[in-house]
């Protein structure tokens, strides 16, 4: 934390009274406080990462970097640029709560377990995602991970993989990126399995003639998995995984009917795409956006990220899942739309480049529509769940206990909860949350199911610490 | 791990030594600690306090807690936010 005091004591060059905060420090939260901080805006960036960067622009360690050189370039010179534009970057903190005023934050430092406030003029909610999950059998065994922790291990943690192979199974784009990157490192993947049928030429087609340059890295990708000799497998659907010593076995079947396909490998990644992490948003009860079939929360936001609460923001993955990029283009315009509020239209000269961004925006925009389109769920893509199926990692209640309570729940998922104890764990309810949304809907198709409702603190901090906040409520000299 | 020495760089890496649950390895100061764990095979994390099964870290991004262990000081550690200090000991949760 000695960058953290050295930059705080960095005056700004512009008196600007209003303080942003951005919560995240991947590619939008960045973006955003370039922004705001190049005007002379005073923000402060919390990310419960070490460092920031976010999942996209995770920083190598020293060891990586002199192996195998920076990761991600440009993401560098962005973190660079923030920090000497003297921003505030509190790492390793958890933003776990809201005050009841709605103008300050509960964060927690988890390297020394005290809690504190940070106040706002304006919050940009830059959290990120996380990805989707739905159970099988001996899925918490240690050798199935998710895409991301795969991905991670071979770019950031640069582990040596001879000798390991892995294969990729859900849904998503991203499981073609990860692909790449095992390969690149020298993994050998022997097959991705993908449970909904987007590889077709009629839909590959439209994406060459509206997104010529997305369709070449689709091609780039496609071409990368043939070359090495990666199977890609559609409409097929894990069923259950099964440890072999050195190995995994995992069985799927299809969803079209037909016998069971078997594959032997030694990692297996899998995820189904990814959800929002918008508890701060659901417990600020923002209006919410068009609603998912998994029940995930959206806020309805405008071009700017601009949320139903004036100076609330949310961009990136949280406001819709449309990549890194998007969320760069909405760190630009949420920011300068915070300028133009601060220092009025004559203050602020760069009208032209906010058009530019908002051409990029519909654009990305676009094409994460065409995505969804192509990569479209139902429910019946997911299997029903086999008695001995462990649905809640972290509580250990397996499927079966449902039984008789599904019945009972009138499609509630708090009183499935209460009932069974799902969600209930230490991830509360982030890795099985979908999978017992989907579960809940396919037992009564009209349900509306919006998912577990979120209590504070939304991430798991020493009780501790919090005792301790409450207790000097009322001072106001606990701000950071 | 078997980074090697860049002379050019005239940096040594420090070499610590790690103790997970009660075996000793040799580790560089400010490496990734998931990282270290996966690439030496030591695929327990924490033991799941209901069904008692081993677990290792699952989603990598500080999400899903499975990677969880407890220092020589008891505070808990998330395995895939952490780098390696000095002299650290490490016990999985739940044990």
């Amino acid at each position: 934390m000695a960058d953290e005091s050295r930059l705080r004591g960095r005056s700004s060059n512009v008196k600007a009274s209003k303080h942003v905060v951005i919560i995240g420090g991947g590619p939008g939260g960045l973006a955003a406080a370039e922004t705001l901080a190049r005007k002379g805006v005073s923000v402060t960036i919390i990310d419960e990462n070490p460092d920031l960067g976010g999942q996209y622009y995770r920083r190598r360690t020293k060891g990586a970097t002199e192996l195998l050189g920076d990761y991600r370039v440009d993401g560098t010179y962005l973190i660079d640029s923030v920090k000497k534009l003297g921003c505030t970057v509190l790492t390793d903190s958890y933003v776990w709560g809201i005050a009841s005023d709605k103008r300050s934050l509960l964060i927690e430092n988890s390297l020394v377990g005290k809690s504190s406030r940070v106040s706002f003029d304006y919050l940009i909610i830059a959290s990120g995602g996380h990805e989707i999950q739905y159970p099988f059998t001996n899925w918490q065994s240690t050798k199935v991970m998710t895409p991301g922790m795969l991905s991670r291990l071979v770019t950031i943690d640069a582990i040596e993989p001879i000798g390991r192979k892995a294969i990729l199974v859900g849904s998503g784009p991203f499981l073609l990126a990860v692909a790449s990157h095992l390969i690149d490192s020298g993994v050998f993947v022997d097959g991705i399995f993908e449970l909904t049928r987007p590889y077709r030429l009629t839909k590959f087609s439209i994406l060459a003639v509206f997104f010529p340059a997305k369709c070449a890295e689709f091609l780039h990708y496609r071409l990368k998995l043939l070359k090495n000799g990666v199977k890609l497998s559609q409409g097929i659907r894990l069923r259950s995984v099964q440890d072999s010593g050195q190995g995994i076995i995992a069985a799927f079947d299809k969803k079209s009917g037909g016998k069971q396909v078997v594959v032997e490998s030694q990692l297996l990644g899998v995820g189904y795409g990814f959800r929002p992490n918008s508890e701060l948003l659901e417990i600020l009860n923002v209006e919410r956006g068009e609603s998912t079939i998994f029940g995930h929360f959206y806020p309805r936001v405008n071009r700017d990220g601009r949320t139903s609460h004036q100076n609330i923001f949310a961009i990136g993955e949280v406001s819709g899942i449309e990549g890194f990029k998007s969320a760069i283009i909405g760190g630009v315009l949420s920011g300068q739309r915070i300028l133009r509020d601060i220092l009025g239209v004559k203050g602020f000269r760069s009208m032209s480049i906010t058009l530019v961004y908002y051409v990029r925006s519909v654009y990305e925009e676009m094409f994460a529509r065409f995505l969804k389109k192509i990569y479209k769920f139902d429910l019946g893509d997911f299997p029903d769940l086999d008695p001995e199926v462990l649905l809640c990692r972290c509580e250990g209640v397996h499927a079966s206990e449902l039984d008789g309570v599904l019945s009972q729940c009138e499609s509630d998922m708090a009183y499935v909860k209460s009932e069974t104890r799902i969600g209930m764990g230490l991830c509360q309810g982030r890795m099985c949350g979908t999978a017992l949304s989907i579960i809940v809907k396919k037992n009564d198709p009209k349900s509306v199911s919006s998912g577990f409702s979120i209590r504070m603190p939304f991430r798991p901090v020493a009780i501790g610490s919090v005792a301790a906040l409450e207790s000097i409520e009322n001072r106001d000299d606990v701000d950071v | 791990m078997s980074f090697e020495y860049d002379i050019s760089s005239q940096e040594i890496r420090e070499v610590t030594q790690l103790v997970v649950n009660g075996e000793e390895y040799d580790a560089y100061v400010g490496e990734s600690l998931l990282g270290f764990l996966f690439q030496n095979r030591i695929f327990s994390t924490s033991v799941n306090l209901v069904t008692k099964e081993v677990r290792f870290a699952f989603c990598g991004m500080g999400m899903c807690s499975e990677c969880e262990m407890i220092d020589e000081n008891g505070s808990i550690l998330r395995i895939c936010q952490t780098s390696i200090r000095r002299n650290m000991t490490l016990t999985s949760r739940g044990i």
